[in-house]
């Protein structure tokens, strides 16, 4: 839970840092730190880092092709299965997390529309500014 | 028909998680016990029940999420592999890894179609548990993909099965205490028939609560806080087992692979035989019906008999029912007989009570008595129980060459197996 301490305006701001750290133990660092900045602040960029980090976790080890195009391309424009080779349960596990994360119930229909990471963060930024859309 | 030989083993287990560290233990018949408190977590508002358990040294995986795992070799695993894992899969891969090392397989040709795969798991209780916690938190509009492979009973096959990329056979077995003396004596039977050239064996349990627990309720389990003498099979004063998770594997491969590979075999699975009790659910039959006639049809199939039987690795969990059962057995064979030198003795004195796994880590162990040659000791025993009488039962650990050895297990339902392994002539 928030404590007075916390900046509670970014989109994480209910959750402290040690939760938040929690959470996202074993996921690269990238993730963690832009979860962090979404405590106090909402930005892109930092929303579509932490989708950035949150997939690679997923990412199907030990093939460098996608592990180049993960470094290479502009973080909005991967393309989440052809880019990432993420398969649909990869994908399905990654948005349970994100919900998780956000809690933000997101529905099987709109992860199908998901194509790119920046389509990811569009999707979670309208969420977040639904009032209706956060879980209770 | 085939000759089946055995050419790799893996450990994963109470008394060593290396091939020289159960070599030390059953030498030196020191027991891989620990007093541990059970249950706390799987019940809230409990305090949860301590008792003697098998305690797999270097792994931590009493959590169901698996970035909180901690894994001896941990190198061995990825991320891809892991999430998929319920708490014994890395066991398994730890035990499978070391036999297919052993073996000198080259990976790569583990997806030739030459080499399948059967393990025994009984699924973990506990992941299904973690699972439906975390759907219930979602309202039940979702639960985590993975929940289902990484659970149910299949898990093993599932996933290794994938993992090392096997395109020949690959199977679970479920028969609980039989489990895996099954998935070995099916995977005898795909080398013999000309089915495969390679079988890789392994098999896992949770260290659980809620894998072990549930046996309190039938009374199986013992609660003597003694380590030293919780496990006591064919003892006048056994009063339940000791349990365990923890993984075994094993490689059987043909003598033509084997001889192409130019790999020296560590012994030879000569035959097994299975039957069963039809009589009771949970019970074994009092006169041991079914591992009688396992044993009997092992032996026949391979072409030895009883006196020729250098050491018996009995299915004896400690518990006085089923040590009883299986004593009146092997007497009616003529184990007891006054011109039969067979040595008996259960290896759960000292690694507790596998249950799926129990059949495999004592496969492996009876291969390992062959290539070292020697006859574990019963552990624990003090008082030998009056059933027992006639049987040849060592209480020390003794060096001898061993030509031939049966490896005994049972299972609920009345579901017996019996392996004969032979040293390689």
């Amino acid at each position: 839970m928030a404590t007075a301490m916390q900046a509670a305006t970014g989109p994480l701001g209910n959750q402290s840092a040690e939760e938040i750290e929690y959470q996202l133990r074993g996921f690269p660092d990238s993730a963690i730190s832009s979860a962090l900045e979404l405590r106090s602040t909402f930005s892109t960029k930092a929303l579509e880092d932490c989708l950035h980090g949150i997939l690679r976790f997923y990412l199907p080890e030990g093939d460098q092709n996608f592990e180049c195009n993960f470094e290479c391309n502009d973080t909005g424009k991967i393309r989440i299965k052809e880019d990432l080779g993420l398969d649909s349960l990869s994908i399905a596990e990654s948005m349970f997390k994100i919900e998780e994360l956000f809690n933000i119930p997101i529905e099987y229909g709109e992860i199908a529309e998901v194509e790119t990471i920046a389509d990811a963060s569009r999707l979670l930024t309208t969420k977040m500014t639904t009032p209706e859309s956060v879980a209770g | 028909m085939n000759q089946v030989l055995v050419t790799g083993l893996g450990f994963a287990t109470s008394i060593g998680t290396r091939y020289d560290e159960v070599l030390e233990s059953l030498r030196g018949l020191s027991n891989g016990f620990a007093r541990k408190q059970l249950g706390e977590d799987a019940v809230a508002g409990t305090a949860g029940v301590e008792l003697v358990c098998g305690d797999v040294k270097g792994f931590d995986l009493s959590s169901c999420d698996f970035r909180d795992w901690r894994i001896p070799d941990s190198h061995r695993f990825n991320t891809s592999l892991l999430r998929c894992l319920p708490p014994h899969g890395p066991y398994a891969v730890t035990a499978l890894e070391q036999a297919i090392d052993m073996a000198e397989i080259d990976r790569t040709d583990l997806g030739d179609g030459h080499c399948g795969l059967f393990c025994a798991s009984p699924g973990s209780p506990a992941m299904t548990r973690h699972y439906l916690n975390r759907m219930a938190a979602s309202g039940w509009r979702r639960g985590p993909p993975m929940g289902i492979v990484s659970s149910v009973a299949g898990t093993l096959n599932f996933n290794l099965a994938t993992h090392y990329g096997i395109t020949g056979a690959s199977c679970g077995f479920v028969s609980a205490c039989a489990s895996s003396s099954h998935a070995i004596g099916y995977a005898f039977d795909e080398i013999a028939l000309g089915r495969q050239d390679l079988m890789l064996i392994v098999a896992a349990e949770d260290s659980s609560a809620e894998s072990l627990l549930p046996f309190l309720g039938m009374n199986a389990l013992t609660l003597n806080p003694d380590t030293h003498s919780a496990s006591r099979p064919f003892d006048r004063q056994r009063d339940g087992f000791v349990g365990t998770g923890g993984a075994a594997a094993l490689i059987l491969e043909s003598a033509a692979s084997a001889q192409r590979r130019g790999r020296t075999p560590i012994a030879e699975l000569l035959g097994w035989g299975q039957a069963s009790d039809g009589y009771n659910v949970a019970a074994p039959h009092p006169q041991g019906k079914g591992i009688r006639r396992a044993m009997e049809i092992c032996l026949q199939s391979s072409g030895v008999n009883a006196r020729q039987v250098d050491w018996i690795n009995a299915h004896a969990t400690s518990t006085p029912a089923g040590d009883r059962a299986e004593a009146t057995a092997l007497t009616d064979l003529g184990f007891a007989d006054d011109d039969n030198n067979t040595s008996i003795s259960s290896t759960k004195g000292l690694t507790g009570h596998g249950l799926s796994y129990a059949g495999a880590l004592e496969a492996a162990i009876c291969v390992l008595a062959i290539k070292e040659g020697l006859i574990p000791g019963n552990a624990g025993l003090k008082q030998i129980d009056p059933c027992c009488a006639g049987l040849n039962l060592p209480v020390e650990t003794r060096a001898q060459p061993l030509n031939y050895v049966l490896n005994n297990s049972c299972g609920f339902g009345g579901a017996n197996v019996c392996h004969l392994f032979a040293a390689i002539t």
